[in-house]
């Protein structure tokens, strides 16, 4: 999602890792084949988990793969602009193992981590994690700044 | 939701004065489970105020009584309206009728000077505003005047006053969280308690009337007579502490707002309308609701002015800064009115410092402004002074000049002014300094023993050595400050101790700072909420869209507050 530079092809070891990442998912409830999206590079899933939107990607940077697990959770306002980033900078600092940031007008909430010694148990309990800051943070940031949530109509 | 309940229904009846919606409103908001026992203390004392039935408030003060029964201002009401409720029944034992000319006569007399504010711009048949429930407003001093002595209730309340920071209708509506406002200045509360008992004392010397009735707590019916009141009663206080005609100004035109804010737990789109929109060159035409005619800010005493003014006929050279019951750094005077300059790092975050004079006594300075990219803090005390420090007329220092920086311990350190082929801001100096005796801020004094400048802490990281601030950028800071300071009279203001700036958010209703967008303390516990009609106070009613984005969110530094492009 965030990479920093695309890459044109996929590697095996990302194709290893990516089966690897739908054993994971199919350990903790999420059906790979209906949760993938087609992604520019890489490999990415898509699912709820409560209310939260949570999008899963693996894809290879600097000869090194990495799990991103984020999750969208609003557009940007029309005002309030900077006590709203001051606020994600400051709940920046108070996230474990998170960050939030903002991509193309969405506030998102994410974490990032090389795919190496990943294992199922810690891969459901980041998206367990992000889920838990998304459902958190979302409504609590509309409610303050304003804005609409994240595929909110 | 519930809390959205209880807010729609203080709002119908503050801005609406629309009593049978606030009724309604709170009453759903109490039938929900959600509402915590401080949201439903405040809801149960702001259904009271729905209804002029004497026997309504009492039920609705029972009920809170129940909710929180170590809840004193909730005591003290309900024992007020008992007392009317009997009294309505047999007439012999009630209290007079409420006669705004007879409270004024009584407000007179009393001695609650922290009530001042609250006491305005009420309507009678309201009754007793709201308080923060926590913060036990007394109402019924009155009573206890009649029960106990005069010193006693001198003590009390003045041992109050950082408590008594109550709120009206007029002015805001209860906290949601009743903790709110006593949370924030309990530190302070600690800090200043030796300094209010010497007030205590020097007030118990003070031949003023008793007798307070309940009537007391009853506003005047014409919110300006309650003006007029209030400040001729501040100033009679101010008199009794022998503070002069200047002073008196001065504290009107302080940022009252701060404290006022913080220790009421308002909700600030409610309760803090803007006095005087056109100051400034902004107006909030944007949908904030203004209250006109209401005393709304009327100032409250900072820190510093709740001590006895100090007179120093003697020059000051420094002053210690005390944070934390430790000294942690000096500073210098640089008006005659109290003003002393000092470095920001040592004030940090903090809006009141402990300042030790030479003689060793120590008054409550409260930061009134700072410059982070100077590091420069501008404190306000209550100390005047016949003499200043002199001051170096030379705008540029040379280089290898003699230096001596002064310690508010009595150390001096002797260097020169380092040379340096680095081209700095004309503001700063560079000297030989490679450590210091305390955090900075000690005025730096040539060879004619004028200041040049103040010791910061910021130093040459290849080489450690320390830079001098110059005095002529101190003055100018200073100058900055009093300038804004009258531009800004009038206007509820406080002071952002993230940035450093008088922040005018409070006068809008603003929850954030507008020059960097930081929570302020009274709005951080309270349910914040989008406040479109601001934009234009936080600079996003850019009629100029961004040429890249197309936004008009505005800009910050020249740079687009979507997109970050740079015009």
């Amino acid at each position: 999602m965030f990479w920093r530079q695309q890459q044109p092809q996929q590697t095996n070891s990302l194709q290893q890792h990516a089966i690897t990442v739908e054993q994971i998912l199919a350990s903790i409830g999420v059906a790979p084949d209906r949760a993938r999206m087609s992604t520019e590079s890489g490999y990415g899933w898509s699912f709820q988990r409560g209310s939260a939107l949570i999008e899963v990607y693996i894809a290879e940077q600097e000869d090194r793969e990495y799990l991103q697990v984020l999750s969208p959770l609003m557009y940007l306002p029309s005002g309030s602009l900077l006590p709203l980033y001051r606020r994600l900078l400051e709940l920046n600092l108070s996230l474990t193992n998170a960050s939030l940031g903002i991509y193309l007008d969405v506030v998102y909430v994410f974490n990032e981590r090389p795919l190496d010694g990943l294992d199922a148990s810690e891969a459901d309990f980041i998206i367990k994690q992000i889920a838990e800051y998304a459902d958190d943070l979302d409504n609590q940031l509309v409610n303050e700044f304003g804005g609409r949530l994240y595929g909110q109509a | 939701m519930a809390s959205t309940n209880l807010q729609q229904g203080i709002m119908a009846i503050q801005q609406h004065n629309d009593m049978a919606q606030g009724k309604r409103l709170i009453k759903i908001a109490l039938r929900k489970d959600q509402l915590t026992q401080p949201e439903r203390v405040s809801a149960l004392l702001w259904l009271a105020e729905t209804d002029t039935s004497p026997q309504f408030k009492v039920e609705q003060y029972r009920e809170a009584i129940r909710l929180d029964p170590s809840n004193q201002d909730v005591m003290n009401r309900l024992q007020y309206w008992t007392q009317q409720l009997n009294a309505s029944s047999t007439p012999s034992q009630g209290m007079s009728p409420v006669n705004p000319t007879q409270d004024m006569n009584f407000n007179q007399q009393g001695q609650q000077f922290n009530q001042q504010p609250f006491q305005q711009g009420f309507t009678p048949s309201q009754g007793m505003p709201p308080v923060d429930p926590t913060q036990g407003l007394n109402f019924n001093q009155g009573q206890q005047n009649q029960q106990f002595n005069q010193q006693q209730q001198q003590n009390q309340s003045f041992n109050q006053q950082p408590f008594q920071q109550g709120f009206t209708p007029s002015q805001g509506m209860p906290p949601v969280d009743p903790n709110q406002g006593f949370n924030f200045n309990q530190g302070q509360q600690n800090q200043q308690f030796n300094q209010q008992q010497q007030q205590n004392q020097s007030f118990n010397q003070q031949p003023f009337q008793q007798g307070l009735t309940p009537s007391q707590g009853m506003p005047p019916a014409d919110p300006s007579q309650g003006f007029n009141f209030n400040q001729r009663r501040q100033n009679q206080q101010f008199n009794r502490q022998g503070q002069n005609q200047r002073f008196n100004q001065q504290q009107q035109n302080q940022q009252f707002g701060a404290q006022q804010s913080f220790q009421q737990g308002f909700t600030p789109s409610q309760g803090m309308p803007p006095l005087n929109t056109g100051l400034g060159g902004f107006t909030p035409s944007q949908g904030v609701q203004a209250v006109s005619n209401q005393p709304f800010n009327m100032p409250q005493q900072q820190a510093y002015q709740q001590q006895p003014q100090i007179h120093l006929s003697q020059v000051q050279r420094t002053v210690g800064i005390v944070r934390g019951g430790t000294r942690t750094g000096t500073g210098f005077f640089v008006s005659r009115d109290g003003l002393v300059a000092t470095t920001r790092q040592i004030i940090g975050g903090e809006r009141e410092v402990g300042i030790a004079l030479l003689d060793g006594r120590q008054v409550v300075g409260t930061v009134v402004r700072s410059f982070p990219e100077m590091d420069l803090a501008i404190i306000q005390t209550n100390v005047t002074l016949d003499h200043l420090l002199p001051v170096s007329q030379a705008s540029v220092i040379p280089d290898d000049m003699p230096i001596t920086a002064v310690t508010h311990a009595g150390e001096g350190l002797r260097s020169t002014k380092r040379r340096t082929v680095n081209e700095l801001a004309q503001h700063w100096f560079p000297t030989l300094i490679n450590r210091l005796k305390d955090a900075g801020g000690n005025p730096i004094f040539d060879v004619n023993n004028t200041v040049i400048g103040m010791l910061t802490a910021n130093k040459q990281r290849s080489n450690g050595y320390y830079y001098g601030l110059h005095i002529e950028k101190i003055y100018q800071c200073v100058s900055i400050y009093v300038h804004e300071k009258g531009q800004l009279q009038g206007q509820n203001t406080i002071y952002c101790h993230s940035c450093g700036v008088i922040s005018r958010a409070p006068s809008f209703g603003g929850f954030f700072c507008e020059n960097c967008g930081n929570t302020h303390p009274y709005a951080i516990e309270m349910s914040r909420f989008p406040q479109p009609n601001l934009a234009q106070l936080y600079g996003e009613a850019s009629p100029r869209p961004c040429p890249n984005c197309g936004s008009q969110a505005g800009f910050y530094d020249r740079e687009c507050m979507r997109c970050g492009f740079s015009l």
